[in-house]
């Protein structure tokens, strides 16, 4: 690799690196990110049961159907109401999109406590769009 | 290979960072928008307004734990007994002792930290401070009373938001208050605060849109040094309408805890 093209990839990785670890402060509300474990995400093709537009974060509760047909229930945490509003994500819009029975794929941050429990980082719904505010 | 596997990293970087890119993006987008608005004219002796913070950590410093003043042994023993959910002694909330988790109040002058925005009402003999958050209504006195000598000469139970009175010194507005009830932290971070503390808030509005604070704790009994805050700005948003943004018990106790903050951290019984 040319060391002109190497430095211009280090740099472009230290200022995303920069920015991720500058946005991190902001991103949580009731010290949430502590709770989740953020290197590990896992996606699961899931059918919502409740979605919660409420303070002091939403959330959104589903089922999550393993190999065998077992059904193991799940907690999602998502931001506050205020954040989501300003996101675009008001009220009306965001509990059109995940009425109980909804078909949805999402990634959580699970616990670290190992519970069936995680911090929402993607919500895409049947047509494949992303839904409601996610984190990183 | 080494070529690929920073081209991997490097698109993952940018894949997990792109919304982040694409937020600051916006901001960057509004700031040129507010340029000119910025540029107006404007009375510096005016706060009223909604604003909101635009930069500045959570916390009393920059970064938890910088500038921290040596604490008192009893400023100590607090300290090592508070369990946040933030910073370098994070724990999960439902493991913590942060009693915003169960809905009391931030206090002052955690609020001023939190990411939410605030109204100033100027009426005659008070500046009004409404915050969003918890829908809190602060009076401070401008009618040019000073603070008693002493707390007890209030006669009345300790504050969350503390006793206070604002004047002018300059284009300065500085704002002293004390009789703060010990049970708050001074920021997310867990460092404590004893009834003896006095705080000390200095506004100044720098041009149309930006409103500078720093903040001072004063608490002989906690720190055997004044405080000094970092500068925490605010921009004006001028067509913002606060939002009610109430921490109800019944919703967050009973509901947000039991049914996500308390399995997450582990927690089936609190």
């Amino acid at each position: 690799m040319h060391n002109q093209t190497k430095n211009k990839m280090l740099a472009i990785l230290s200022v995303t690196l920069g920015l991720l670890i500058v946005s991190v402060p902001m991103s949580a509300h009731h010290g949430t990110n502590i709770s989740y474990d953020h290197n590990r995400p896992i996606t699961f093709k899931a059918t919502v049961t409740e979605f919660r537009y409420t303070n002091p974060h939403c959330q959104i509760y589903f089922d999550v159907k393993d190999d065998k047909g077992d059904v193991e229930h799940w907690s999602g945490e998502l931001t506050s109401p205020y954040n989501l509003t300003r996101g675009g994500w008001p009220i009306s819009r965001s509990v059109k999109e995940l009425p109980p029975g909804t078909p949805i794929t999402i990634t959580v941050f699970p616990s670290k406590a190992g519970t069936a429990v995680g911090v929402v980082s993607k919500v895409l719904n049947a047509k494949g769009e992303e839904i409601l505010l996610g984190r990183e | 290979m080494r070529i690929c596997s920073m081209s991997l990293i490097v698109a993952l970087v940018l894949t997990f960072s792109s919304s982040t890119i694409a937020q600051r993006g916006q901001r960057a987008g509004t700031a040129r928008a507010n340029a000119a608005s910025s540029a107006l004219p404007f009375d510096p002796h005016d706060l009223s307004g909604v604003w909101n913070r635009s930069a500045g950590d959570r916390g009393m410093s920059a970064r938890p734990g910088q500038n921290v003043p040596p604490m008192t042994p009893e400023g100590q023993e607090k300290f090592n007994a508070s369990r946040p959910g933030y910073g370098p002694r994070a724990v999960p909330p439902a493991t913590g002792n942060d009693i915003v988790g169960d809905c009391n109040p931030q206090g002052l002058p955690r609020i001023l930290f939190f990411p939410r925005p605030f109204e100033f009402i100027q009426t005659n003999g008070r500046l009004l401070q409404f915050f969003q958050w918890h829908r809190v209504l602060r009076e401070i006195w401008t009618d040019g009373r000073e603070l008693p000598k002493d707390p007890k000469d209030l006669d009345y139970l300790p504050r969350w938001y503390g006793y206070s009175a604002g004047k002018w010194e300059g284009d300065t507005f500085v704002v002293n208050s004390f009789d703060f009830d010990e049970r708050t932290w001074l920021d997310q971070y867990g460092y404590p605060h004893s009834n003896a503390m006095r705080l000390q808030e200095r506004y100044r509005r720098v041009d149309h849109d930006t409103l500078e604070l720093k903040i001072t704790v004063d608490d002989p009994k906690t720190y055997t040094k004044p405080w000094v805050s970092e500068t925490k700005m605010f921009k004006l948003e001028p067509k913002y309408e606060l939002l009610e943004e109430i921490c109800a018990p019944v919703d967050e106790v009973d509901e947000f805890n039991k049914r996500v903050r308390n399995p997450a951290g582990g927690v089936s019984n609190k």
